[in-house]
């Protein structure tokens, strides 16, 4: 496996290796180098992985007992059910669905609101800094945010009128 | 205000999705620096376990060859100063003994000057020369069959010697000059044949009285004409004929 297939793979797995990782401890930082930690094990196995499924695995079970070993840090009296702590793929598919559902909301809303809510949202960025980003004055930008939340609250009851 | 309550909760869920895809995002590039990362250190600094394990015995292994070559390459342009190949030269000197080996085969005892071949210096070069050695064969010389004259079978010997020195001759003697090949080189035969003597006329005539010759000095055992070069030659047969 080349460095270029296996950052590609590891990638797309981490999205599920962190919600594993979230799910088991409770606190995305922890789940963050829980993945962190899992992705450097990985590599030093790299040579003894030669198709993507047996990263997937082997990802899936280093992650869960990085998470495990961070909980017993965290709760070291608190007995722990490795099983029932990992997700479910309906719980993985459902997370998945809803940011595809957000993101073709926020798409149909005007520039000027889906740069505010990208940006404070997906980006991560505070209000101070999208002040700076896009020139607008704070009270502007609360405007902008309240009339895009408005406007996704419509969308949302759209769409649920459209579900059969 | 149910409803509301609900359509903000829907609306709380779609934009945790979002913000949590965009971390899951910032995450990723993490992840992509600490792979790159991993990367480069792995170029710069360590090496993964199979290969650990494999390079120095690989380095070793190309070193040896390296010197192998280069001492092939090297080993046939060597010359060597003639300074070198006289001191690298075995010195051989041919000593000549002075104490003559004695032998005694069946109450005859041959007294036989042996030349041997001293070692002096045990250095051998680096680069054995061929020395122009002669290796000369033995020379057969050819016995002319003649009714061999009486000679007396018994042979007295005053004074019994000793062998001084049990040395193998045929191990140590090389024919010199001054002694005749045949009777270096196969002192058993002559004197197998010394033994066989029978006179000639004997045979014919067994009433035929054997009378010993005076003076014999002038031929061999063997009743032939005597080198007239060779003056210490007579040592192998010092012992007289009655």
């Amino acid at each position: 496996m080349t460095i270029e297939e296996f950052k590609r793979d590891i990638l797309r797995l981490q999205p599920l290796m962190q919600r594993t990782a979230e799910h088991i401890i409770g606190n995305p930082d922890s789940a963050e180098d829980a993945v962190q930690e899992t992705v450097i094990a990985l590599w030093e196995q790299r040579a003894t992985i030669k198709e993507s499924k047996d990263l997937e695995r082997l990802s899936l079970t280093i992650v869960k007992r990085r998470s495990i070993d961070q909980l017993r840090k965290q709760k070291p009296t608190v007995s722990i059910d490795a099983e029932s702590l990992m997700l479910t793929e309906a719980q993985q598919d459902d997370l998945e669905e809803r940011y595809q559902l957000a993101r073709q909301l926020v798409d149909h809303l005007p520039k000027r609101q889906r740069d505010a809510i990208l940006m404070k949202y997906e980006d991560g960025l505070s209000n101070e800094e999208i002040e700076k980003a896009t020139g607008m004055s704070r009270t502007h930008l609360y405007a902008t945010l309240s009339r895009a939340y408005t406007s996704l609250r419509n969308a949302i009851e759209q769409h649920k009128k459209e579900l059969p | 205000m149910k409803e509301e309550k609900e359509l903000n909760d829907d609306l709380k869920q779609l934009l945790d999705a979002l913000e949590e895809h965009g971390r899951n995002t910032r995450r990723q590039a993490q992840l992509s620096d600490l792979i790159d990362q991993l990367a480069t250190q792995e170029k710069t600094v360590e090496m993964p376990h199979k290969h650990r394990k494999l390079a120095p015995l690989w380095w070793a292994m190309g070193a040896a060859a390296a010197c192998l070559l280069l001492w092939l390459l090297v080993k046939p342009t060597t010359k060597q100063t003639p300074e070198m190949e006289e001191k690298n030269l075995v010195e051989v000197e041919k000593v000549e003994v002075t104490e003559p080996i004695m032998t005694e085969e069946n109450n005859v005892v041959i007294e036989e000057p042996v030349v041997k071949e001293e070692l002096l210096t045990e250095e051998m070069p680096a680069v054995p020369k061929k020395t122009p050695t002669k290796v000369e064969k033995p020379r057969m010389k050819i016995i002319e069959e003649k009714p061999e004259e009486p000679v007396l079978a018994e042979v007295n010997l005053t004074e019994p010697v000793k062998p001084t020195d049990t040395e193998n001759i045929e191990s140590n003697t090389t024919p010199t000059e001054n002694e005749t090949p045949v009777a270096v080189q196969k002192p058993q035969r002559r004197v197998i044949r010394s033994l066989n003597l029978v006179c000639y006329e004997c045979q014919k005539d067994p009433e035929h009285e054997v009378k010993p010759k005076p003076n014999v000095d002038n031929r061999t055992l063997f009743g032939q004409p005597q080198d007239p070069n060779m003056k210490n030659g007579s040592l192998a047969f010092e012992f007289k004929l009655n």
